[in-house]
């Protein structure tokens, strides 16, 4: 179970990074096409005109991807930001690991809340046939889907934490050295 | 009930979901549910996961992830390396010597990437040991470090003033222009402050005996010409017209592959540790400012930011009443959050007052950064402290120490931006858009 669900952060993960690499290139195909519109004009006088259809709806739905796949991963290395001045204080003992419950129990009421009302606003989306509203008509629920998705693993991870934590183990943000990040 | 009352229990809640180390992010994500149930008679959960949505896909908002993942790969390759061999030559014969080189190198490196933790990690990586070698005194190579490092904030692009022009519908093409002219001074005024120091105590510093040809200089200058095209490209494509901040992101990440590439120093290992650092630090920024989108929100339903903002306008401040009200705010929630949350929580509270007193919105922007600065240098939470510590295995208490004078400087730059508000309007007023 617990190499499994590590398997699935992570596959998450890399789905997320997978996005911001397709960000990325669409965002410069784009930037491309750009600048062969911006010298069409200089050279031949008129913009090709030349445009990626809904790009920009795209890099949006691409970049919640990236954010929400991300989430889970991010918060078991300990990448999200926390104020650790009293934790810090508490050292490792008994009183961390109740203030450490504590914070995954908070953590754990407004992810079910996000999570089921993100769902909602997705089966809304559709029953209404809510499209997005570029050249490209992309059914709103498919991105929201994803956002869901990501919502629901990062409230598996973090209950999994608290598990980790009744079972008195050490989630893994608390044993590797935490990455600050900025 | 009082909106005085109000703001103060939300405040205090704030205090105590902060402070029990509740993730930055669902702090302020329950803060804003929490102002939603009680004072406000909006569906809780409707609004919260509207607003998550609606703050998560926005467009403008992808240039944040590609300027970390440039910040990375920048991070990782030796572009920036070869920044000190290139500078070096030029610098040494100044009065503080090769210690101008952790202000120069911060600004370019700044002007190449958005954020200031990064460029302390990147610049310092490479200064510290060399001026160390070379016997400069420890505090000065960390106090300038700490203090140049702040520029990576103000000399576009700026991953700051991207989530403050996202969240208070301010143009970031508009922001990044603002803010060349507050960088270059706050980068004179660090030089001036070193030259100044040099001069009155010269003693104090090793003489390099390293003696270059004007040959040579040019020679090994050869090697910052990659940084240099890179800024000329993220800024050029921005003020060509053919992109906008978020595009230019993208052209700086493709850049800067092609660079490390062709320099050799990409390879299988480097591009997916940068492409794992992007991913997790915009992810957790991207949390922090969805849970901040729905503080707002909250804000706005109960109607508490405007009541403040008309209280404020009765009392009948003058801007630099507030302004200085609002600093001496800041600095203390410097002291314990990092600076994209202080930029988050003001936006969603602050701005209604700001606008009452009648700030123009794009130089408070500017302000907002150099002050965010000045948090990130300022202990027990400060970022660049927590790069420098981890760099040097100092104590974050003897590195904020050492960066005081840059801090008065910083204070020096602020009151001379409000008395001249010119430095960062007149340049985006020459705008065309």
């Amino acid at each position: 179970m617990r190499k499994f669900l590590d398997r699935y952060y992570r596959l998450c993960f890399n789905c997320a990074a997978a996005c911001l690499c397709l960000i990325c290139l669409t965002v410069s195909i784009q930037v491309f096409f750009n600048l062969v519109n911006k010298t069409s004009s200089y050279i031949i006088g008129e913009s090709l005109g030349w445009q990626l259809p809904s790009y920009g709806d795209f890099t949006g739905y691409f970049l919640v991807a990236t954010t929400f796949f991300a989430g889970a991963y991010t918060f078991r290395v300990g990448a999200h930001i926390r104020v650790q001045l009293l934790l810090q204080r508490l050292g490792e003992g008994t009183k961390r690991k109740i203030a450490e419950l504590i914070s995954c129990l908070v953590v754990i009421f407004v992810l079910s809340m996000g999570t089921y009302y993100a769902f909602l606003l997705c089966l809304e989306s559709h029953e209404y046939g809510d499209v997005s509203s570029g050249l490209i008509a992309v059914p709103i629920w498919i991105p929201q889907l994803v956002m869901v998705a990501g919502l629901f693993s990062l409230w598996l991870a973090v209950v999994d934490t608290f598990l980790q934590l009744v079972r008195k183990e050490n989630p893994p943000y608390m044993t590797g050295s935490s990455s600050t990040g900025e | 009930m009082d909106p005085l009352v109000i703001s103060i229990i939300l405040l205090l809640v704030l205090f105590l979901l902060l402070g029990t180390g509740i993730w930055v992010s669902f702090s302020l994500l329950s803060l804003g549910m929490l102002a939603l149930a009680l004072f406000s008679n909006a569906p809780v959960g409707e609004v919260m996961a509207t607003t998550l949505w609606a703050s998560s896909h926005e467009w403008s908002l992808a240039a944040l992830p590609l300027f970390v993942w440039m910040g990375e790969i920048l991070y990782r390759t030796k572009l920036a390396e070869d920044m000190f061999t290139g500078l070096a030559p030029w610098l040494r014969r100044l009065p503080g010597g090769l210690l101008h080189i952790n202000v120069f190198g911060c600004a370019l490196f700044a002007a190449v990437s958005g954020s200031s933790a990064a460029t302390a990690a990147t610049i310092g990586k490479m200064t510290i040991p060399e001026l160390t070698r070379r016997k400069y005194p420890e505090n000065m190579v960390l106090g300038t470090l700490a203090g140049s490092a702040t520029l990576g904030f103000l000399i576009p692009p700026s991953i700051i003033l991207i989530v403050y022009g996202v969240s208070t519908e301010q143009s970031i093409s508009r922001l990044f222009v603002a803010g060349i002219l507050p960088g270059f001074m706050l980068v004179t005024l660090f030089m001036l402050f070193i030259i100044l120091w040099a001069l009155l105590g010269r003693k104090k510093l090793p003489v390099d005996d390293e003696q270059y040809t004007f040959k040579e200089k040019i020679y090994r200058s050869r090697r910052i010409i990659p940084v240099l095209l890179l800024i000329l490209g993220i800024l050029g494509s921005i003020y060509s017209g053919i992109a906008s901040p978020t595009d230019a992101a993208a052209v700086g990440v493709v850049l800067a592959l092609v660079f490390s590439w062709l320099t050799g120093s990409m390879n299988r290992e480097t591009f997916f540790g940068a492409l794992e650092g992007a991913v997790l630090t915009s992810c957790m920024i991207a949390f922090i400012l969805a849970g901040a989108a729905v503080l707002t929100v909250a804000m706005g339903f109960t109607g508490l930011p405007r009541m403040l903002a008309s209280w404020i306008a009765t009392m009948e401040l003058s801007p630099y009443m507030l302004l200085a009200a609002l600093t001496a705010f800041f600095v203390i929630m410097g002291l314990f959050l990092d600076g994209i949350s202080v930029v988050v929580l003001t936006t969603s509270i602050i701005i209604p007052m700001v606008e009452a007193v009648g700030i123009d919105l794009l130089w408070f922007g500017i302000f907002l950064v150099l002050v965010v600065e000045m948090a990130q240098i300022t202990p027990p939470v400060g970022f660049n402290l927590f790069v420098l510590q981890s760099l040097t295995g100092k104590d974050i208490f003897y590195i904020a120490r050492a960066a005081i004078p840059f801090f008065i400087v910083m204070v020096l730059a602020l009151v001379i931006l409000t008395i001249f508000p010119e430095l960062a309007t007149w340049l985006p007023g020459k705008m065309a858009f």
